[in-house]
Formats: structure tokens, C-alpha cells, sequence
């Protein structure tokens, strides 16, 4: 019991391990302290004194927070002592508080409410005008904007000085601060800088008063009005559990729900406010079919039944191999195992993908090996637990924001060392990390020299290929090798030409390092390894079986379907190129929007031109909606429920929180009711007949109910342990990539931490964020062909060109440009070239 | 009496090594590095019985020998010469006029820790003193008195020099570690003591001028003699700032236990214009305030505590009959309350409140109930607080209430101050 | 037989002495609406949204009159006003649906909302009974501008007093018992 103590509050004993506080000791016997500045992940700086207790053979009352409980200790908490001392701070904290209750967006949930109702002194004592805060030599009686989403009403505040610490000790950002000095201090951002954290949304959830308040609620609605709905976010792949705030059919904010395990109720703006945007009116109302050119809004019945009849015709004419199957990645498990039986079963065709946004997808082969290593995965609470951790290939803070707090948490502490290769520096602002840059696409070349590094080879020959330096990469195999290892593989690690060879490589360096370190794929998609196991894939039937004859066969009889498509099938980069030369007469499209996101406009357009037939359910208008044939209304993620995996491997539900809006549906239901007009005969109430029948049918699955995985998740076992092979004797260098003296420059493109494809612009807050997109250029290549900052610039390349305002950045690798993806009027796919690897492009001031 | 720490402070010069060396100084380093080991030297300290000079009065050997054996992790000795307590200046005038006696004192004290790294952190005031100290470590630094290898005896030590930006809340140990790593001077919790958890998260030691320039005359004349001064449980001398209406106030070195009213009136020359005394506060403005007919008391930690006062910094200021101790006491108060930290809410909205209070007292639109309310809160803010501040704001309004009730009463309830002072504030 | 004949004598000289009482007395009955009732100080009638002497609304759209309101009439939505100050967009009363229970005066914290006197607001389409905040200020204003005629500007001249609430009236040493005659 050296590391346990035991002692006595209120009269009962309570043992807890060593280093806990009083307050930990008081909440494990379920004995309610009150308190402002405390908060389980940040230090505690006992500021506020609000939890005060009486501590035995103690002259002062004691900081139930920040007290460490010690052996024998004897704890008050409602001695007269402690309660008037509780008193007195309460009144302390109303002094100067303003009485703005009714105006504040606060009022309901607000803590000093709440402590000042069941421990305040009830009266007032004082007389005196209550203090105002002057700033900038103003007084500030009302709110001011700090940031673009954020407003601040320095007046409320209590100065218990959350917001700066979990900006700085969490997040890592230095964007607030506290001024002055005594009853005059503020927290404020600095002098013109904008509070633009990641996590800024994060400053107002936990705010005790309403001193920062979200511009997307503040003089929205009254918090007791709006009814709270567990959901998921679904804008990346991390799988932060959140809560959504809704009264009727109307989403007021997203707040973090604070799983321990998962986000630990820090969530990132793009989850927060970029959600929002499931509540925009330009949303789609109704079905609409294209008739004599245009798009005419119709009843569903009219519009399923010629979506039916019209795949029937093709069906008919040039078999099920002619249609061909989109999704997206934010599909659920549902709607994943649903698209793949309509597409196998019903359609009889293995055409069926759920990725559209990289070229290079990943093939069978390479889907198993990601599997393989996911079974063998971290989960977020692990990262601590080693010495080193690399990303490779990973713009792991703007596409993984809340798994990179992990791993920030996991620096803070002491605990780990982060490397970080990229073709360019990532956004890690106060870490201690290493980084290296290499050529875009050199994560071959680049796993290569760490792999020789690390047997020990000479590398000085190979370097030059991917563009970095000898020493760097020997230094880093030299820290390898002294300790356990994690390591990160990004999502331009397989999404890659060489993406097979990649893993492989990355497979044979954790073989080299050892059995203590481990490989952790990153997942863009919200629910992508959820799609690969329910079949959305040509290569994989469902549940991860390989699609060869007997399984196919297997499955069959187990849906009752008389046979399945013998044919390979195609993965979606297939599709588009099929049906831009013919091959493919039809495309269904679920959620995706690959004349927007592919890389190759053109091919994209030209197979929507090319197809005769084209079904896309979207939520908003999609630049592929404007050349289909029918367009669906699809639900938004509040209206429907389902469960995702995420990046970690948990399976996770998501609820729905109301009613489709207009005259939207869920996937599901759209799929479904196609399938039934097409002679389907099973039918299904909803997600949980689908998740019931997927459970029946995997050993995956199997045993885990809908509800089973409400709350907080399930880390899934794969059980894919056997390790596939990797013979990486054969491999050499590639060359490095040469740009054309035409075209200079390298195009590198990827998403802003802020933006999901096309869905969070219809989130009024994503526009005050990110007004536009831009083109980023290292200040070097800027300086020498004399352009500035938010100038306005052409960039060109063999295929297009764009007019953006530029920024000088000099995480950006010499010799490269880098355009985000999600902003619709930018169009960055006009530039790429569908067939080759690198598209070079050239940059003139306008 | 001898006096120990100001023997040599008009000597001109005594800021110079060279004439500090002639007066007999640097001669307790070299016989400590050579004949004591680093654990001797602390016992030596503890037999002396030297406390600290800060305010609190800890015994320094106690305070050394609490710094966790064996630890892997830096040790740090820092100097606290953020002197800014109202009333007290003896630290400016030790490190102005004979600095090389502080630092000598650090370099042993900081053999005695074993710390290879010392701060010395001046108030943001003291800008000329800092001048003076960094001349001086460079002088001692050509000497070989810090540096690598201290006189061939295998002991490095640097000395660092750190300038505040001139807040009184730096003087409280946590804050001033807080200021040294760069951060906002906000108090930190205690526990953990920053013997075991100080700068940087490492063992630290803090120790008051005062008390470090007793070390080398310890180490040089035993701790016998040491403790044969003074009292008995308060040794060595002390220098006792003397300030208010008296007619020689300055810094007197004096035995410790000296008798307030021969301080005043034999040392200090009585009270300026020959008029009766009113009120005594002894240690320096946070402590709480004696009245004309309780100064028979000795100036040790023990005897005034025994009145319900302390020592402190022992900056005497003395109040003729003529001070209204109501703009006295919001004088104070509003020193307190510029002062602030802003970090814990009593202290942060208490000092102000009771300003706010007080202000409004003399002002003469102070209500009967106004006394009764400055005192509860005074006794809610006292005790509350994560450092001191709090409670040196709250204990003179306590003491000045407690005891000048009618001065409180009279002004609240219309009567006119009494006094000459001019009420600073509007 | 003879009991019942007994007992209808014994009754008739009893149910007339009731009516003989009440023959002489005043009549109860008002002629409404040619005579108006004397309605009790505290009446609970009508709505209406008070303003600042300034003319700009009290309402800031808290929202707790709706959440008070045990019948659920009370529906707003806040917007923000060109001084940056919560105002009510949308404010709407379902006066059919209301029970006049007097709970959104209570629970009102910037006392803008306040239950009158008026009691005759029929009207022959149901829909028409959804006040929103333009009317419910307007009732203001009527009532405003009739005491303003009536009482000469008698409050108006005392600077302390605005025309918040009839209980404010009530406090004022000029007030005198309000009768609808």
C-alpha cells in the first residue's frame, strides 16, 4: 500500500493513489467541490479559491485542487469554516461582475450561476459602481471580436485563467494572454493578432462565465431550449465524440462530449463550427431529374422509379459490369454494407469504390497490408508510452488535429520525441520536433535511406533522390534505434504511386527496430477502414474477405443471391477513366463529388459527360450534381444515425439528433428503396436491422449491439494478425522529380485544417475563418521572382490555370507551391494532369 | 555592540573588490571551500541559528537542509533582492555600498547547497545596484571567485544577474521563479516547496541579501559567536529600517531583540516636533499596527509575536498624533491593491473593495456600517489567498480597525479626519 | 300526501323571502358594455412590452418569460441591434393560448414584459391573436399615450418615474385607483 493513501473526508474513508488531490479523493466519494479555474487536463494553479475545504491540524482552509491528500488527513467540506470560506470567495468573484445574465449566452449553463446560487452569501454588500475594464484606453462594456468566430467580454470574466492555459499547455498556441495587473487584468489575445487557434472553439465550451462566447451562438438561443444529441464527428477521421445542440429541425453549436479515451473534450474548430454547416438553407430540397436539359424538382416516388427503371434498362442492355458505384469515406458501416450489396448483389457488379479524392488508391493487396498493421494498432491514450514518435508523409495537425494533441500531450509531458517527415514543415508551432523535407512523392526515397540508415548502409548516395541530408536521416535511425518507436504513416504513405512498396518499407523498418515499436496508419476518412471491412472496395467483400471465387460464393448463399460479379472490378480512378472512354454506361454516386475533388478535372468531367446515366444523392449542389441525370437530396449527418470506425480502430455510434429537413433521406433509405423497386426483397427498419444482419454475418462484428457502442466507443479487434509478406530486396531509388524549365515549380496540394471538401463552406463560420483559398510559396521562390505577400498570382500548368492571391510561407519547400483543395471557387483539380505523377506549374504576378 | 554587516559600509570604495579584499573580506571563501564540506557548512548554518531576514523568519540551515539528497536534478540558489516592501530599504543600501559581502555569501551558500547556478533577481528599481553587482561578479570572476574550478577546489558556480520589472509580488518566492523562467509573476501553489520544486521544476533555495551576508561572517567566526548575539532564538543582528515621523530615520545595525522604544527614541532621536507617538507599524507595512502604549517590546521574531505582530522586514515606520490613520490605512491599501497579482480572486477583488471602501471613507461619504464591513472582509480575505499578498493587505487593515475603531467611527460617521496628512487621492 | 302539501306551504314563504330580500337592492349586473366593470388592481389582461423613456424596447430576449410560461405561448428569437445589444427579432404571444397567469411578469428580469388591463381584444379570426413584438409594444404605446391624456403628463414632469409598470404607478403619491369608467 506504498502507493495508496487513505484518508477521512466528511466522516468517510476513501483511499486513493498517491499524488491524487482532495478533490480527486472527494470526487471518487462523490462529495461535489465546487470549482472555476480546475480542469482534470490542465495543472492546477488554484486561482480561483473556490474549493476551498477545512483540512485538520490545517491553520488556513486548503485548495481541495491543487492539495495533494496525504495519509491520516482528516477533510472538511461543510464545516462552517469551509462553507463561509466558499462564501466569501463567491462573493468575491460578484463583486465586480456584471449583471447581464439575461444578455449573456451563458445564463443556464454558467458556472458562476450555478456556484453563486448554491454557495453564495445570497445578498449584496457592495455600493460601489461595479469596475469596467479599459482597454486600449477605451472602456469595453460589450463584447469585441478576438478572432473570427470568437467574441469577448472581458467585463464577465473571472480571471480563472482557463482559456490561456489550455490554449498554451494543450493546444501549444501562444494566442492568449493575460494584461494588467490586480483587479485590472484581462485575458485578451495580443495586440493585433487574431485568436485563430485550431482550437479556439475549445476556449468557449470551457469558459466558466460567458466571457468568450461563439459567434455562431452568442444571441442565438437559450441554452435550456436546445436538446443535446451524442453524435460523432464525422470531418475527419479522428472520431471526436460530440454533442449536438439542437432545438427542432435547427443545429445551434457542436460541443465536445469528452470521451477520455477519445478527444478528451477538446475538439477542433472544423468539428465545431465547420459541423454547422448541416443547418445551411442551401441545402437540397427535393429530388430533381434532368428533363430536356434541365433539372426539375419531382416527388421521390417518380424519381426512385426512374432511377430504377433506368438502371434495369442498362442492365439489360450492357449488363450490371457497365454501372458503376462512388461513395465517400464518410459513409457509415450501415450505408457501406448497403452501397455493397446493392452494387454485388443486386447490380452484380464489383465497380464500387468509396474513395474519390487521391488517383493513386490503394490496391487489394495494399488494403490488407493497412489492415494487417491496424491490428496491431495504438490507441491515442498509448502514444505516451513512447520514446520517438515519426510521421511520415502526414500533414498530421491539419488532417489528424485532435490525434496531434495526443501526441502533443505525449511531448509536454517529457514522455516522447516527434520527427516529422513531410514534403514540407508541418504546423508544429511550439513543439520540440524534428523535421525533414523531402521532394513531394519522395516518401519512397525517403523510407528507403531511413530503412539502409537504419541497417547501417551508406546512404550518401541516395539521398539526393528524395532530397534530404545524409546526417538528418542518420541521426534519426541513430534515435530510432535507442528506444521504442511509433510510427506514423500518413495518407500520401499509400495514396501514392509507390504506396505498396511504402507500407512494405515501413513494414520492414518496424521489423528492424523491433517488436516494441509499432506502425499507426492515419485515415483522412471518417470511416475508412469501417469501408474497406463492410465492402466498399472492389478488391475486399465484405467483413475483409478476399473477393476470390469461394467467398463469393459463400456470400452469396448467405444473401440468398443466385451469383456474384466474377469480374475484378474497379476502384474509382478505374471508373472515371471507363467512363470517359465509354466503357462505363452508368454511375451512381453517393455523398461524392469527384468532378470537385478528383485529381484530374478533366477525366472527371468527361466521364459525367460521357455516362448515360448518372445518379448523385448530395446534400448541397455539387459541381458533379450539375451534370447528372437525377440528383437525390441525402440527409445530413445530425438526421441520421450509424457507427464509424475512426483512425484508432474504435467503433463509435453516432445518434440522430431530428427528422430529415425538406424533403431529404438518409443513404440508406435512397439505397433501399432502389434496391426494392430492382426486385430486392429483404427490408430493413433502419441502421440497426442493417448493423443486427452485418453482426450476424462477421466475426468482426459479431456480438456487438447498436447500443453496445453508444457511449464510448470499442476499440474492434481485426483479426487480421497474420503479418503479410514483404520482400524488399529489390528495391532502389527512384529519380527525383525534374520539373521543365517551363514550369519550375512542384504543385503540392492537401486540405486546411479548417475545411472538409465542399461541406463546412455552407458553415458561416468556416467563411470568417478561411475567407478563400490561397497559394502558398516558400518566401524564398516569391523573393526571386519578386512577389509579395496577398498578391494576386496565375498559376499555370500544362492543363489549366488558376488566378489566387498568394502567401509567403516558409514551411512550403523551396522549389514547390502548395494549394488547399476544399474551397470550391478555387478549382485546384483544373491544374493536375489525370496521367501523370507530379504536375509542375509555373507562378506569374497578375 | 560591533556591528557585522555595516562594519565597513562607509568605508568609501567598499564596492570595489579590491577594497573589500583590504577590509578583510573573500577570506570566508577560501576557508570554507578548503575546510568544510558542503553538509558541515549547512549544520554550521543551523547551528548559528541565522532566519531568515525576508520577512518570514525560517532558519535558513533548516531551509537548506530541507533540498532532497540525491537528486539527479539542478539545484538552484537564487537571491531575492526584490526589496519593495513600504517601509523597508536595507537591501538596496547592503548591495549600493558593500555588494561583494552578498555576493561572497552566495558563493558559500551556494557551495553549501551544491548548486553550480545562482540568480541574483533585483527589484526593476534597483537598476543601479544591478550595475554595481555586475561589476562586481566580473571582478570576482577575473579573482576566481566564480567561474570553473573556485580556487582549485573542483567547484564551478555562475552567477546570473535577473531584473525584475518592478512588482511587489515579486518578492514572494514562487512568482519571482515564475518571473525568472519568463512567464507572468503569478504566485504558484504551495505545496510544493521549492525545495522541492522550484525553478524550472528543480530543487531551489531562496534566501533573502540580508541573510546570505551573514554567511560568511558565520563561517569566519564560528557559529558559536554567531549565536551568542541577539536572543535566543532570533540570533545575530539585524538591520532595522527606520522611517516616519522620527527625527534620524535610516538603517540601524542593531543586536536583535533591541527594545522598540530605545530604537525610536535613542537610535532614531524621538519623534519629529517633540509631539506624542501614535502608532508604530514594525515590520514593515504588511504588519500589523502597534499602538503608542505597547512599544515596550524587543524587536525579535518571538516578542512580537507574543504582541500579535511581527518582525517582517523589520521596516519600522513610525505615526505621530497628527496622522489620520484612515488615509494612512487606504495609503496602504492602495499599494496593495496596485500590487496584485491578479492571479486568486480574494486578493484580486478584496484589496480593491476594500479601497473602494476606504476611498469612499474619506472622502466622507462613509456609512456607520462601512467599518464592520472593511474588517469581515479583511478577515475573508486573510488566510484565503494562494501567497502572502493577501494576507499583508488584510493584516494592517485588521490591526488599524481593530485598534483606531474610533478614528473609523468618527470619519463614518461625518466627523472630520484628524491629522495633517493631505488625502493623496480623490 | 298532506307531508308534501306541508312542506310546499312551509317552502314558498321561504323562497320568496329570498326574493323580497333582493327585490331593493342595486342590480349586480353591468351593462356592459355601456358600463365598464371595476376591475381589481392586480387584473391580468392583456400583454404588452415596455419601453425605455428613450423609446427603445426593455425586451433583450432572455428567454426566460418562454421557459416560465406554463402554457408555452411565449416563442422568440434574439437578434442584435445596431449598438451591438441583444434585442428580440422574433417575439410572439399566442394570447389564445395563454392562461394569464401572470409567470413571464415575474420571471421578466429587465421588466419589459407585463400583463394589462385591457380585456377586449376579440377578434373573429383566430390567427390574429398571435401578437408578435410590434403589436405588444403598440399596446404599450396606446396605453401610454391614453394616461398621458388623461393624467395631464402629471407622471411625465416627475422625473423618477417612467411608465414601467402599473405597480411603479402604484407607488407614486399621485396615483390614484384607476377606474375603466
Amino acid at each position: 500500500m506504498a502507493d495508496q493513501v487513505t484518508l477521512t473526508i466528511e466522516g468517510r474513508e476513501v483511499t486513493v493513489p498517491k499524488g491524487s488531490t482532495i478533490l480527486d479523493a472527494a470526487t471518487r466519494l462523490g462529495i461535489v467541490i465546487p470549482t472555476f479555474c480546475w480542469d482534470p487536463r490542465l495543472r492546477s494553479i488554484a486561482a480561483c479559491r473556490m474549493c476551498l475545504v477545512e483540512v485538520e491540524k490545517s491553520p488556513k482552509l486548503v485548495t481541495a485542487c491543487a492539495a495533494p491528500a496525504m495519509d491520516g488527513m482528516v477533510v472538511k467540506v461543510f464545516s462552517d469554516k469551509a462553507v463561509n470560506g466558499r462564501k466569501a470567495v463567491m462573493e468575491f468573484q460578484l463583486v465586480n461582475h456584471p449583471l447581464d445574465c439575461p444578455t449573456c449566452d451563458k445564463g443556464g449553463e454558467c458556472e458562476l450561476q450555478n456556484h453563486s446560487f448554491s454557495h453564495g452569501p445570497g445578498q449584496k454588500r457592495t455600493s460601489e459602481p461595479r469596475n469596467r475594464v479599459i482597454f486600449d484606453g477605451k472602456y469595453v462594456f460589450d463584447e469585441i471580436p478576438i478572432g473570427p468566430v470568437i467574441w469577448y467580454n472581458s467585463n464577465r470574466c473571472i480571471k480563472c485563467y482557463k482559456c490561456t492555459r489550455l490554449v498554451k499547455e494543450i493546444a501549444g498556441d501562444a494566442d492568449l494572454g493575460a494584461f494588467n495587473r490586480g483587479y485590472k487584468t484581462i485575458l485578451h489575445r495580443h495586440k493585433n493578432v487574431p485568436f485563430k487557434s485550431e482550437f479556439s472553439g475549445n476556449t468557449v465550451q470551457y469558459c466558466p462565465v460567458g466571457a468568450l462566447v461563439a459567434d455562431s451562438f452568442r444571441f442565438k438561443e437559450r441554452t435550456w431550449m436546445l436538446e443535446q444529441t451524442p453524435s460523432v464527428c464525422h470531418l475527419c477521421g479522428d472520431g471526436c465524440n460530440t454533442a449536438l445542440w439542437h432545438q427542432g429541425q435547427k443545429l445551434f453549436r457542436i460541443y465536445a462530449r469528452w470521451n477520455n479515451h477519445v478527444e478528451d473534450g477538446l475538439i477542433c474548430d472544423r468539428g465545431r463550427f465547420g459541423g454547422l454547416y448541416a443547418d445551411d438553407e442551401r441545402r437540397l430540397q427535393h429530388p430533381q431529374i434532368r428533363k430536356e436539359g434541365k433539372l426539375v424538382e419531382v416527388s421521390w416516388n417518380e424519381a426512385i422509379r426512374y432511377v430504377a427503371d433506368m438502371l434495369e434498362n442498362i442492365m439489360d442492355k450492357h449488363g450490371g459490369e457497365s454501372i458503376g458505384f462512388i461513395g465517400n469515406e464518410m459513409l457509415s458501416n450501415e450505408e457501406a454494407y448497403l452501397f455493397n450489396r446493392f452494387a454485388r448483389q443486386v447490380i452484380g457488379t464489383n465497380n464500387l469504390d468509396f474513395r474519390f479524392e487521391d488517383r493513386h488508391l490503394p490496391s487489394k493487396e495494399l488494403n490488407f497490408h493497412l489492415l494487417s498493421i491496424m491490428s496491431d494498432r495504438v490507441p491515442y491514450i498509448d502514444f505516451k508510452k513512447f520514446d520517438n514518435i515519426l510521421f511520415v508523409g502526414a500533414d498530421s495537425e491539419v488532417r489528424h488535429p485532435v490525434l496531434t494533441l495526443w501526441v502533443k500531450r505525449a511531448i509536454y509531458s517529457g514522455a516522447s520525441r516527434t520527427y516529422a517527415a513531410y514534403h514540407r514543415k508541418t504546423d508544429y508551432n511550439l513543439h520540440p520536433a524534428e523535421s525533414i523535407e523531402y521532394f513531394p512523392q519522395g516518401e519512397y526515397n525517403f523510407l528507403l535511406c531511413l530503412y539502409k540508415a537504419l541497417k547501417g548502409d551508406d546512404i550518401k548516395d541516395i539521398t539526393s533522390s528524395a532530397g534530404v541530408r545524409a546526417e538528418d536521416v542518420e541521426k534519426w535511425a541513430e534515435d530510432f534505434k535507442n528506444g521504442k518507436t511509433l510510427i506514423f504513416a500518413g495518407e500520401d504513405v499509400y495514396n501514392n504511386p509507390r504506396g505498396t512498396e511504402n507500407i512494405q518499407l515501413i513494414e520492414a523498418i518496424r521489423d528492424l527496430l523491433g517488436q516494441e515499436s509499432k506502425v499507426n496508419i492515419l485515415f483522412d476518412g471518417a470511416n475508412y477502414i469501417g469501408n474497406i471491412l463492410c465492402g466498399a472496395t472492389p478488391g475486399i467483400l465484405p467483413f475483409g474477405v478476399d473477393n476470390i471465387y469461394d467467398n463469393r460464393k459463400a456470400l452469396a448463399d448467405s444473401w440468398g443471391a443466385e451469383k456474384l460479379s466474377d469480374s475484378e472490378g474497379m476502384n474509382t480512378a478505374e471508373m472515371l477513366n471507363a467512363a470517359a472512354e465509354g466503357k462505363l454506361k452508368a454511375l451512381f454516386i453517393l455523398g461524392a463529388d469527384p468532378v470537385g475533388f478528383y485529381p484530374g478535372r478533366g477525366i472527371a468531367e468527361k466521364a459525367m459527360k460521357k455516362a448515360e446515366f448518372k445518379v448523385v444523392c448530395e446534400t448541397f449542389l455539387t459541381e458533379t450534381g450539375k451534370s447528372a441525370d437525377v440528383v437525390l437530396p441525402l440527409a445530413a449527418f445530425p438526421e441520421y444515425e450509424g457507427t464509424l470506425i475512426s483512425t484508432e480502430g474504435r467503433l463509435q455510434s453516432f445518434q440522430k439528433a431530428y427528422e430529415t429537413a425538406y424533403t431529404s433521406a438518409e443513404g440508406w433509405r435512397i439505397m433501399l428503396r432502389i434496391m426494392q423497386k430492382l426486385g430486392f426483397e429483404e427490408d430493413y427498419n433502419g441502421p440497426e436491422d442493417i448493423w443486427n444482419e452485418i453482426g450476424d454475418n462477421s466475426e468482426i462484428f459479431s456480438n456487438i449491439s447498436h447500443k453496445g457502442v453508444s457511449f464510448r466507443g470499442l476499440l474492434i479487434d481485426m483479426k487480421f494478425d497474420k503479418k503479410r509478406e514483404t520482400d524488399i530486396s529489390g528495391f532502389e531509388a527512384v529519380e527525383a522529380p525534374k520539373p521543365p524549365p517551363e514550369y519550375p515549380l512542384i504543385l503540392t496540394y492537401g486540405t486546411s485544417v479548417y475545411q472538409k471538401r465542399h461541406l463546412t463552406h455552407y458553415a458561416a463560420d468556416m467563411e470568417k475563418i478561411e475567407p478563400g483559398a490561397r497559394i502558398y510559396m516558400n518566401t524564398k521562390n516569391a523573393n526571386s521572382i519578386d512577389i509579395h505577400d496577398n498578391d494576386t498570382v496565375r498559376v499555370s500548368s500544362g492543363k489549366g490555370s488558376l488566378t489566387l492571391k498568394l502567401t509567403t510561407d516558409q514551411r512550403v519547400r523551396p522549389g514547390t507551391v502548395f494549394i488547399p483543395t476544399n474551397f470550391i471557387e478555387a478549382e485546384f483539380n483544373t491544374l493536375l494532369d489525370s496521367k501523370a505523377d507530379l504536375t509542375f506549374v509555373k507562378v506569374e504576378k497578375l | 555592540m560591533e556591528k557585522i554587516l555595516f562594519k565597513h559600509i562607509d568605508t568609501p570604495d567598499q564596492n570595489k573588490i579590491e577594497t573589500y579584499m583590504a577590509n578583510g573580506g573573500y577570506t570566508a571563501l577560501p576557508k570554507a571551500l578548503k575546510e568544510y564540506k558542503p553538509e558541515e557548512l549547512v549544520e554550521m548554518v543551523k547551528k548559528s541559528g541565522l532566519r531568515g531576514r525576508g520577512g518570514a523568519g525560517f532558519p535558513a540551515g533548516v531551509k537548506w537542509s530541507f533540498l532532497p539528497k540525491g537528486t539527479d536534478r539542478p539545484v538552484y540558489l537564487i537571491v531575492n533582492a526584490d526589496e519593495s516592501e513600504p517601509g523597508t530599504f536595507k537591501d538596496r543600501q547592503l548591495l549600493e555600498y558593500d555588494p561583494h559581502q552578498t555576493l561572497e555569501g552566495t558563493i558559500i551558500s551556494a557551495y553549501a547547497i551544491n548548486c553550480h547556478d545562482a540568480f541574483i533577481y533585483f527589484r526593476g528599481e534597483f537598476a543601479y545596484a544591478a550595475k554595481v553587482m555586475e561589476r562586481c561578479i566580473e571582478e570576482a570572476t577575473e579573482k576566481g571567485f566564480i567561474g570553473k574550478n573556485i580556487l582549485d577546489s573542483g567547484y564551478d558556480l555562475n552567477v546570473h544577474i535577473f531584473r525584475g520589472g518592478g512588482a511587489y509580488i515579486c518578492g514572494e518566492e514562487t512568482s519571482l521563479m515564475e518571473s525568472i523562467e519568463g512567464w507572468r509573476a503569478l504566485s504558484r501553489q504551495k505545496p510544493p516547496f521549492p525545495a522541492g520544486e522550484g525553478l524550472w521544476r528543480c530543487p531551489t533555495i531562496i534566501n533573502n541579501v540580508e541573510t546570505l551576508s551573514n554567511v560568511p561572517h558565520i563561517v569566519n567566526k564560528g557559529a558559536e559567536w554567531f549565536a551568542s548575539i541577539g536572543t535566543e532564538k532570533s540570533t545575530g543582528t539585524k538591520i532595522y529600517c527606520l522611517s516616519g515621523h522620527v527625527n534620524r530615520p535610516g538603517n540601524y545595525e542593531l543586536e536583535m531583540g533591541v527594545n522598540l522604544k530605545e530604537l525610536i527614541y535613542e537610535y532614531g532621536g524621538g519623534i519629529l516636533d517633540d509631539r506624542p507617538l501614535k502608532a508604530v507599524i514594525p515590520g514593515g507595512s504588511s504588519t500589523p499596527v502597534l499602538k503608542a502604549d505597547e512599544i515596550d517590546v524587543k524587536m525579535d521574531f518571538e516578542s512580537l509575536a507574543a504582541k500579535g505582530t511581527m518582525l517582517g522586514s523589520a521596516g519600522v515606520i513610525v505615526m505621530h498624533d497628527g496622522t489620520c490613520m484612515v488615509s494612512a490605512l487606504h495609503r496602504l491599501i492602495h499599494f496593495y491593491e496596485h500590487e496584485s497579482c491578479g492571479k486568486c480572486t480574494p486578493c484580486r477583488e478584496g484589496t480593491n473593495w476594500m479601497q473602494k471602501i476606504l476611498t469612499r471613507m474619506i472622502r466622507g461619504e462613509g456609512k456607520p456600517e462601512d467599518v464592520d464591513l472593511l474588517f469581515d472582509i479583511a478577515s475573508n480575505v486573510i488566510g484565503n489567498t494562494v501567497c502572502p499578498l493577501g494576507d499583508a493587505a488584510a493584516m494592517p487593515v485588521m490591526s488599524f480597525v481593530e485598534k483606531f475603531r474610533d478614528e473609523f467611527d468618527n470619519i463614518c460617521n461625518g466627523g472630520k479626519p484628524k491629522g495633517t496628512l493631505k488625502f493623496p487621492f480623490k | 300526501m298532506l307531508e308534501i302539501i306541508k312542506t310546499v306551504i312551509k317552502a314558498i314563504p321561504i323562497g320568496l323571502a329570498t326574493t323580497f330580500k333582493n327585490i331593493f337592492r342595486k342590480p349586480t349586473t353591468l351593462q356592459y358594455p355601456d358600463v365598464m366593470p371595476d376591475l381589481s388592481p392586480r387584473f391580468r389582461g392583456l400583454h404588452y412590452l415596455a419601453r425605455y423613456p428613450d423609446g427603445t424596447e426593455r425586451c433583450v430576449c432572455c428567454g426566460l418569460c418562454a421557459a416560465a410560461c406554463p402554457a408555452n405561448c411565449i416563442y422568440m428569437e434574439p437578434m442584435e441591434n445596431e449598438k451591438g445589444e441583444r434585442k428580440a427579432r422574433i417575439y410572439i404571444i399566442n394570447e389564445i393560448r395563454c392562461i394569464f397567469c401572470g409567470y413571464c411578469e415575474e420571471a421578466c428580469p429587465e421588466e419589459a414584459i407585463f400583463l394589462g388591463r385591457e380585456f377586449e381584444f376579440c377578434k373573429y379570426n383566430i390567427p390574429d391573436f398571435i401578437y408578435d413584438k410590434e403589436m405588444l409594444l403598440g399596446v404599450f404605446d396606446k396605453i401610454e399615450k391614453d394616461r398621458r391624456v388623461r393624467e395631464g403628463h402629471k407622471f411625465i414632469r416627475n422625473a423618477r418615474f417612467d411608465f414601467r409598470s402599473p405597480v411603479h404607478a402604484m407607488k407614486h403619491p399621485d396615483y390614484k385607483r384607476e377606474k375603466t369608467e
